[in-house]
């Protein structure tokens, strides 16, 4: 994991982990823990570290087919009011080559019923904008921006 | 990934001991649930007041642990921080769980 400062004020974390749900929890928990006390560190109530953990899990799950030993690679640049991630990695490109949608499940059904999954994408959608999806040369790539701004100052998501 | 259980004015309170509920540990969450929940009682109340995070698989786990129960019986939330609160709101999970501020005022009901 590494950290920087940026002349302008923006803080960049990079890092590489393993496709697992342990190492994507470790990652999150270094870059929380590098986030403290950072001038630029997010607002407590931001939603960047969901996003980030669905990104990976999903990553995890369907590029790698839940395989241990698939490299992830995460590049994370906190500027004041925006965050913007970069996702790299070499599995599965996504079905039909484009990002999910992410409509959110049914949940008027029965209890026995209930969806257990397919929230992540409506999360990611959700709370991220400008999301791009390459598969190139074997290697699936990634961008969304999250709005750091603290509530109230939200402008309209473009 | 630990849960704890006691009761208070009777009723079966569930505590997560753990700071994230997520893919890492979604898995063990379920098994545990499976541990702790019996057939016999009408209502569980599963107290996440010390979960500062959820993900998608960590709803999973609580709706998979709702629905181990039998039918009519329920599993009811309490002590939700906002990042938490905020990602039932938003799945709308809110309208399938009885949610209520605290452990103390769930077992008051």
């Amino acid at each position: 994991m590494q950290a920087e400062r940026l002349d302008d004020g923006a803080f960049l974390i990079s890092c590489r982990m393993d496709s697992t749900p342990d190492d994507v929890q470790s990652s999150l928990l270094d870059i929380n823990t590098l986030l403290q006390g950072e001038e630029i560190a997010p607002p407590p109530d931001s939603t960047w570290e969901l996003v980030v953990a669905e990104v990976l899990n999903n990553i995890v799950e369907h590029a790698y087919q839940d395989r241990a030993g698939g490299d992830i690679l995460l590049r994370l640049r906190f500027g004041h009011e925006r965050l913007t991630v970069e996702f790299t990695d070499f599995g599965l490109p996504m079905p039909s080559g484009v990002a999910p949608d992410g409509a959110l499940a049914n949940v008027d059904v029965p209890v026995e019923e209930l969806p257990e999954g397919g929230f992540g994408w409506f999360l990611i959608r959700s709370l991220s904008e400008d999301l791009t999806y390459c598969h190139d040369g074997g290697r699936n790539l990634l961008t969304l921006a999250i709005s750091l701004a603290p509530k109230g100052a939200h402008g309209t998501s473009s | 990934m630990q849960l704890t259980t006691h009761l208070q004015d009777g009723v079966d309170i569930i505590t997560v001991d753990a700071t994230r509920i997520d893919a890492a540990v979604a898995i063990q969450f379920k098994d545990r649930m499976r541990e702790v929940l019996g057939t016999d009682k009408p209502r569980y109340v599963l107290d996440l007041h010390q979960v500062e995070f959820i993900d998608s698989s960590g709803l999973g786990a609580i709706v998979a642990g709702m629905k181990l129960l039998p039918k009519g019986r329920k599993l009811e939330l309490a002590g939700l921080r906002p990042a938490v609160d905020k990602v039932f709101r938003m799945t709308r999970m809110d309208s399938i769980f009885a949610i209520h501020p605290s452990v103390e005022a769930a077992a008051s009901i």
